[in-house]
């Protein structure tokens, strides 16, 4: 559970600085861009008085929760190592206006008690934002929402677009159901040539809705494969699909995609292996080196859908922030942490940040808010395909990218349909075919 | 016909699946009269030393399977008796079932403090040739399918010879039913009751083993989820015959292919149905399945020869006096609190009380109505969902949404007494469990109640009249008033008609019928009045929250908040208001400490078990113990008075003697 390590930022102390003031942030927010200021450049500023929550002469605190302890043995807790090794960068360039970040709670909400870890950190750990926050469930968001007080995180539930004060590292809003949120999986069906189609999920919601997004994709969209088969009412915990396999052989399936967890993902695949049905998996949940290393051999061949830039990218194609990230990592011994999580605690630390430079000196949560609502390419130095925080708490963004790996023997993984330099395909939002060649690539 | 065939020979290696774990449990009920819903947590175990002996250590098959399932399930199961079960040989079904309870939530975090909390992926199975697929005709199996398939059917074979043929099989039952009559003839029921747990736990080992390849990863809960589903399979065999119990599970293995084949994937009765049928299936066969539907536990026929149990409360009856002093207390409590409390312990306290009005619907039918009901946080789901759905889609006042709701519940928990109130003990709580389970898979995901695709539903914190309750010290005192009114509710169905009525139908049913009670009429009252206070504290969760959700009401947690209120007490108000309080605060205290929340559950697991010991609770243990120090202490004084020469009266008469002062004390007569 939580492991209280307070202190432990601020170790290193190497300044370099750029005056961040309100205007000149504002200027840079105003122009949409979200890359003109990297740790090293945010500098210690100006420092002026600020009565804010959790804001004290020498340190801005903040605090988050995480589901350390799961029934899924998630590494929900990297999340913590990713803002950590951010503020030890932003420390080490002299904290932000004459101020250290200090992460001063980090609980483990255990799955249930995120409603009690919000009220902790807010009446007495006494922070001025939350962040990391990765959770299973995220109970209790509406109170921050309420108090808007900023927050940030791994986003997987519909609870982040409660506000506009919420921003989730893959933006807020979520339509997992809709019709056109897995195109990148009907165009990879498209690409291999798959005339069948088939869809699994489990019956509990977060899996069936996206089995309901991909279904609703090939029933309503041109161009796409025929739905041969669907199943969104698996039993969760189920260990045996052998008629749903058996059906889906019946009908010629070509192409799977699924919505299930990892030990779903196993048993349909070890169930597809014993009845012969030798065709690519599409896996939007799976990216999970340490999961793929070990089962690598029965998914071989499946797709796996990422929503940043893959690790599996070579050196030269990296962009700035991921090898800043996992050089990071490494040199605060936090390699374990390399992971989607991790970097969700990251991506959460660096918008932090861009929100307080563009608030200015004298800032406020809803100064910090309202300047990062004003950033219209949130990139992360590459990392992400780009989030417009000016719409994205209530829709999506106008193009939806993803990258994609493909597991090849013994686990490995490889970026599947890249362009060096642009390792993510888009689609149009709202589409209502499948192109044939992606609507743009990043 | 073809397809239904296909089916059926697809189904019976997923029966064997579930045989493996209902088989268990029949195991562990038949030779100790155990219903161990910790079988799974026990399968664990196993499963993760063999895990690090073969994966982590490279161990051979052979040594990591002896190790895992040859030594150490046995020596859980010796371990669980002696330290547990051996005190809960003689034991009401609730205990038992309390103290699995508490080993389901200990155990697995016992093990994780030396297996660890990473991923333990790609578990290893017992087959040389892992992979290896055979092919029946149409159908194929890996190897180690066919190895559990083979294993399962000679388990069946051999458990049903063991009881039906060898004197040691005849021995464990009997021993179940009546330990004492078994020591009458000779036979030593202590040796032979511990037999049984080592027999079982081999079982549960060789189960964990077998079924481990099934995961992504090693896992307690993927272990209880498949229990869970099985248990349907165990009714079936009347929780006795193995052999039954077996083609339970086939049945149940082949439901499920017919249910995935046949029924219309994308329709809401596959949704709904597919995911609760065993549980659906476990309800019908406790109402129906002849040999269940009247059954009760077996009786020892010596059971008599003990004296009658102590009485549960420590003083029944208060003087107005002491009742007064306690409201007082009370509300200077609620008062004080108030103006000390910051704005974080207010809101624990606030959480705590809500609790506690949920716990004290336990107290109501666990404790006053002698019933064990597993579905209370189905019945706290119904005032929340009622309270949300009838605020976002009316409009109507939450105070009233929230009474509304309490209603709802109360009729929903009358309804559900109804048809299993013939059910005893062990049957009854299966059912209620099975509703629960039915409710959190077919109800909870509906849009118009658990709020489905939808999210989670807002509900704000109530007003009443001009006075906006959305600050958490004025909903500090309305929630202490509700608090307040629910206790004064449990109070005077204890001393009431109802409560008497209950306590004569625990004494015997047949006497209180005799005196014209008539207890089905009784039962559905306690039942709907446990609902409806299980219902209210729903709904102010709910408000208090700011919205309900059906993760805040799953069955699991029910389970937990059972073994909580019963460890500390089910028959008392202050049991019910101590478990809320230890609920909320104890994980707090551990996480300002710096513990892992799987401490909690090993706390509060390890606790159970002193049911067996303290069927009255802690707190009441405690209150015992501290008036048995006083009395102790008066004893004592008068002893050393007894020693001073004893002075004459005024009118010459000689005085009591310290001794005789003494011995009164002891003896517990004179006033307190």
């Amino acid at each position: 559970m939580r492991t209280r390590f307070i202190g432990l930022l601020m170790v290193f102390a190497v300044i370099t600085t750029a005056a961040c003031g309100n205007s000149d942030d504002d200027d840079a927010a105003d122009s949409g861009s979200s890359d003109s200021s990297a740790p090293a450049e945010t500098g210690d500023g100006e420092k002026v008085p600020v009565d804010q929550p959790g804001v004290t002469d020498d340190t801005i605190r903040v605090g988050g929760f995480a589901s350390v302890t799961n029934i899924l043995n998630g590494p929900y807790g990297s999340a913590f190592d990713g803002v950590d090794a951010y503020f030890d960068r932003v420390n080490d360039a002299g904290g932000m206006y004459g101020r250290k970040l200090e992460l001063v709670a980090r609980h483990d909400d255990a799955m249930g008690a995120s409603q009690q870890k919000i009220n902790e950190l807010l009446t007495r750990d006494n922070v001025f934002a939350v962040l990391p926050v990765a959770t299973l469930l995220f109970n209790g968001a509406q109170r921050l929402a309420d108090e808007r007080v900023p927050t940030f995180g791994w986003n997987i539930q519909k609870e982040w677009a409660l506000g506009d004060n919420f921003f989730g590292d893959k933006g807020s809003y979520l339509c997992t159901d809709c019709a056109d949120t897995f195109q990148v999986a009907i165009w990879m069906a498209n690409q291999v040539d798959a005339k069948q189609m088939a869809v699994t999920a489990y019956s509990v919601d977060q899996s069936r809705e996206c089995g309901e997004g991909l279904v609703k994709g090939i029933k309503t969209m041109d161009n796409t494969p025929e739905l041969a088969f669907q199943d969104l009412s698996i039993e969760f915990g189920v260990r045996d699909l052998s008629t749903q396999v058996k059906r889906m052989k019946d009908k010629g399936v070509d192409f799977v995609a699924t919505c299930m967890d990892q030990n779903g993902v196993v048993t349909l695949a070890n169930e597809m292996r014993k009845q012969g049905l030798a065709v690519p998996m599409f896996l939007p949940n799976a990216y999970d080196q340490k999961f793929l290393a070990k089962q690598g051999d029965v998914l071989e061949g499946s797709f796996v859908l990422i929503e940043f830039t893959p690790f599996e990218l070579p050196k030269d194609e990296k962009p700035k922030g991921l090898l800043e990230f996992e050089q990071t990592m490494k040199d605060a011994g936090k390699e374990d942490s390399i992971n989607e999580i991790g970097l969700a605690g990251w991506l959460s630390a660096d918008m932090f940040v861009k929100g307080l430079q563009g608030a200015g000196p004298n800032f406020t949560r809803d100064k910090v808010i309202e300047s990062l609502n004003k950033i219209k390419d949130y990139t992360a130095d590459g990392i992400l395909p780009g989030i417009d925080w000016s719409i994205e708490h209530k829709k999506a963004a106008p193009l939806l990218c993803n990258a994609i790996v493909q597991v090849e023997e013994g686990g490995k993984l490889k970026p599947a349909f890249t362009e060096p330099g642009k390792p993510f395909i888009c689609f149009k939002s709202g589409a209502t075919a499948i192109p044939e060649e992606p609507a743009a690539r990043k | 016909m073809s397809e239904f065939v296909s089916y059926v020979i697809e189904g019976i290696p997923y029966g064997c699946v579930f045989a493996l774990v209902a088989i268990g449990l029949v195991l562990t009920y038949k030779t100790s009269g155990v219903f161990n819903l910790a079988f799974g947590a026990q399968a664990f175990v196993s499963a993760a030393i063999y895990y690090d002996t073969r994966s982590r250590n490279e161990w051979g098959i052979l040594p990591a399977f002896l190790v895992a399932v040859v030594v150490a399930g046995p020596v859980v199961g010796l371990v669980l008796d002696r330290l547990v079960f051996r005190f809960l040989r003689t034991a009401p079904p609730i205990a038992k079932l309390v103290a699995s309870l508490g080993l389901l939530v200990a155990i697995p975090e016992l093990v994780r403090l030396w297996f660890g909390t990473n991923p333990a992926y790609n578990p290893p199975s017992i087959a040389p040739d892992h992979d290896r697929i055979y092919t029946f005709g149409d159908y194929e199996l890996y190897q180690y399918e066919l190895i559990s398939v083979v294993v399962t059917v000679l388990v069946v074979l051999g458990l049903t010879a063991l009881f039906r043929y060898t004197a040691i099989g005849l021995r464990m039952r009997a021993v179940v039913e009546s330990p004492r009559m078994t020591e009458l003839n000779g036979i030593n029921a202590d040796w032979v009751g511990s037999l049984g747990w080592i027999l079982s736990s081999l079982f549960a080992g060789l189960a964990g083993v077998l079924l481990a390849p099934l995961f992504a990863q090693i896992r307690a809960e993927d272990y209880t989820l498949l229990l869970v589903a099985a248990l349907a399979a165990a009714a079936f065999g009347k929780l006795t015959n193995i052999g039954l119990t077996f083609l339970g599970a086939i049945i149940l293995g082949i439901a499920q292919q017919v249910a995935a084949g046949t029924l219309p994937t994308d329709s809401i009765l596959a949704t709904g149905l597919r995911p609760s049928l065993p549980f659906v299936m476990l309800f019908l066969l406790l109402l129906f399945w002849p040999g269940l539907r009247n059954q009760r536990e077996a009786q020892d026929p010596l059971a008599g020869v003990d004296p009658p149990p102590r009485a549960l409360d420590v003083a029944p009856s208060r003087g107005r006096t002491t009742r007064l002093v306690t409201v007082v207390a009370a509300v200077v409590a609620v008062v004080v609190g108030y103006a000390v409390l910051d704005a974080f312990w207010m809101h624990l306290v606030i959480q705590a009380m809500i609790m506690a009005v949920i716990f004290l619907s336990i107290t109501v039918i666990t404790g006053m109505g002698g019933m064990i009901s597993l579905s209370q946080a189905s019945f706290a789901a119904v005032g929340a969902f009622t309270t949300a759905q009838l605020v976002e889609r009316f409009d109507v006042p939450v105070l009233l949404t929230i009474l509304a709701g309490t209603v709802l519940a109360g009729i929903v928990g009358a309804i559900l007494a109804l048809p299993i109130l013939r059910l005893g003990g062990i049957y009854l709580a299966l059912a209620t469990l099975a509703f629960g389970l039915m409710f959190d898979n077919i109800v909870a995901p509906l849009d118009w109640a658990g709020g489905g695709n939808y999210g989670a539903l807002t509900v704000p914190r109530p007003e009443i009249g001009p006075i906006d309750l959305g600050e958490d010290p004025d909903f500090y005192l309305f929630t202490a008033v509700v608090l307040g009114l629910v206790v004064l509710a449990a109070l005077l169905v204890r001393s009431g008609t109802v409560g008497r009525f209950l306590d004569a139908l625990r004494g015997s049913e047949a006497a209180a019928t005799s005196l014209g009670i008539n207890p089905a009429r009784i039962r559905v009252t306690a039942f709907g009045l446990s609902a409806a206070i299980a219902g209210l504290g729903g709904g102010l969760l709910a408000t208090f929250n700011g919205s309900a959700q059906p993760s805040d009401f799953i069955s699991t947690l029910g389970l937990f908040w059972v073994v909580i209120v019963v460890t500390m007490g089910d028959r008392t108000v202050l049991g019910a208001l101590a478990a809320a309080a230890g609920f909320v605060l104890v994980p707090q205290w551990l996480s300002d400490w710096d513990f892992a929340p799987g401490w909690q559950y090993i706390l509060f697991g390890l606790a159970s078990l002193t049911f067996a010991r303290h069927p009255e609770g802690i707190v009441e243990w405690t209150k015992r113990s501290l008036v048995r120090g006083v009395e102790t202490v008066e004893a004592l004084r008068a002893l050393r008075a007894a020693r001073a020469p004893a002075p004459a009266t005024a009118t010459g008469a000689p005085a009591a003697t310290g001794a005789d002062v003494a011995s009164d004390a002891m003896a517990g007569k004179g006033e307190r």
